[in-house]
């Protein structure tokens, strides 16, 4: 690996975009990120819509955040699932600049499990990182 | 089942394997070097490493390839969420006051200062795969914190996977390989960021991903305000949202920790209205007030017993 002086990086510049790639390299057709219509190549299971029966109802504010304090004392919140609306029309992804010379492989949404009975104890938990 | 934890990446790692073999523990004892030599390439808190140097010096050629497949990751990230999520904003968030590891952060007494990188500056990195070189523009440092973490659960669970189904979860953005060996799922819990020893709720998967992104943690005083570390780029401070915490279910965790930042940074309307029409992800946010929304494949992956269908805990 090179590791040019700082006044390389200067001169590098000064030649100008010739080791740029160009988007034909691109597959954006296969990227995970892809915009997609919904399609039988997807095979999605049907998505079962529910409807909660509990009444809606909305928490109180809860005071500002204290400052420094690591263990907050809040009461218990309430949850009440909002259903989201109904998705927009699927859009086009615009074409990538030529910096972006590796797609991510294909992806599909992740199975949709078999829930068991009673609630298993979570291997782990998913939080902002720690 | 075996496991191992250990830190790494500023973070708690857990790595295990959903089988008990011979030579399970010889495998999950290799974790926390794969994590060891992945940051000496990619953390921005090392001055020796790669990433440290390619900042330094603007240009890199040829890049390994751990760096090289994260600074195209975090390309993909900026062109599919169209620039919200950029690994171009180190000096921003040095100038917000994140300037050395989280654990080492001391309050700031001086007011944070505003510095920005021209708008798009992502799209003038200049990569050629012939040779791996990367040359950043004049005046842009990188910082990968939104994209390594990601990427590195999703190898670790590669790596794992022939040697049976296997979960990393590296500070809650989480991998995994497929479903156990008697077919059940990997049990995840969503942590409440306001009750953060409490659970919102129970997601269960096969394979694929789950990440958070959330300004509950990641924070610290600077002069009289709060900063924390989700810079927005259009204004190069910190984001000012609705969203407290966003979490994201998708093909990869990768790609779920990039999804979860731009909900966050979208605030939650428009971020869930972004999450519903990408097919391969499902989310729910967090608001400051406690509310709770979901998308509407959420509930796919939520546990919900038979009699009670629907229902959030």
């Amino acid at each position: 690996m090179s590791r040019p002086s700082p006044n390389k990086r200067a001169a590098g510049r000064a030649t100008g975009a010739n080791t740029l790639i160009t988007a034909a390299s691109l597959a954006l057709t296969v990227s995970g990120w892809a915009v997609l219509a919904r399609s039988e190549a997807e095979a999605v299971q049907p998505v079962v819509q529910v409807q909660s029966t509990a009444k809606v109802e909305v928490a109180p504010p809860l005071p500002p955040m204290p400052t420094l304090v690591p263990t907050p004392d809040w009461a218990k919140v309430p949850l009440r699932q909002v259903e989201a609306p109904a998705p927009p029309p699927v859009v086009a992804t615009a074409v990538p600049p030529p910096n972006v010379v590796v797609p991510p492989p294909a992806a599909v949404l992740p199975p949709q499990p078999v829930a068991p009975e009673i609630p298993p104890r979570p291997a782990t938990v998913t939080r902002s990182s720690r | 089942m075996q496991q191992i934890t250990f830190r790494a990446m500023g973070c708690q790692i857990l790595a295990m394997l959903g089988v008990d073999t011979a030579d399970s523990s010889g495998v999950l004892a290799q974790v926390p070097t794969w994590f060891a030599a992945w940051e000496q390439h990619l953390s921005r808190f090392l001055p020796d490493s790669e990433l440290s140097i390619l900042n330094h010096t603007g240009y890199l050629s040829p890049a390994s390839s751990t760096l090289w497949e994260v600074v195209q990751l975090a390309l993909n990230h900026a062109l599919h969420t169209k620039g919200l999520v950029t690994p171009t904003l180190l000096n921003a968030l040095e100038a917000a006051g994140y300037n050395r590891s989280f654990e080492t952060l001391q309050p700031h007494r001086a007011m944070p200062q505003v510095v920005a990188t021209a708008e798009n500056a992502w799209q003038a990195i200049q990569c050629d795969p012939s040779s791996r070189t990367i040359r950043l523009p004049a005046g842009v440092r990188l910082d990968l914190g939104g994209s390594a973490k990601g990427w590195a659960v999703d190898q670790a669970v590669q790596r794992l996977a022939p040697h049976g189904p296997a979960l990393v979860d590296a500070g809650g953005d989480i991998a995994v390989s497929g479903a156990l060996a008697d077919g059940s799922v990997w049990p995840i819990g969503v942590a409440n960021p306001l009750m953060p020893d409490d659970q919102l709720d129970l997601i269960l998967l096969t394979e694929g991903g789950i990440a958070t992104s959330g300004r509950d943690y990641r924070r610290w005083p600077c002069g009289d305000r709060w900063q924390h570390h989700l810079i927005d780029p259009r204004t190069h401070t910190p984001a000012v949202t609705d969203v407290l915490s966003a979490t994201v279910v998708g093909p990869a965790a990768g790609q779920c920790e990039a999804a979860a930042k731009t909900i966050l940074l979208l605030g939650s309307e428009p971020g869930l209205a972004w999450l519903e029409e990408r097919a391969t992800f499902a989310g729910m946010v967090v608001l400051d007030d406690g509310t709770v929304r979901a998308s509407s494949r959420w509930a796919r992956y939520r546990w919900q017993p038979s009699h009670n269908i629907g229902a959030l805990c």
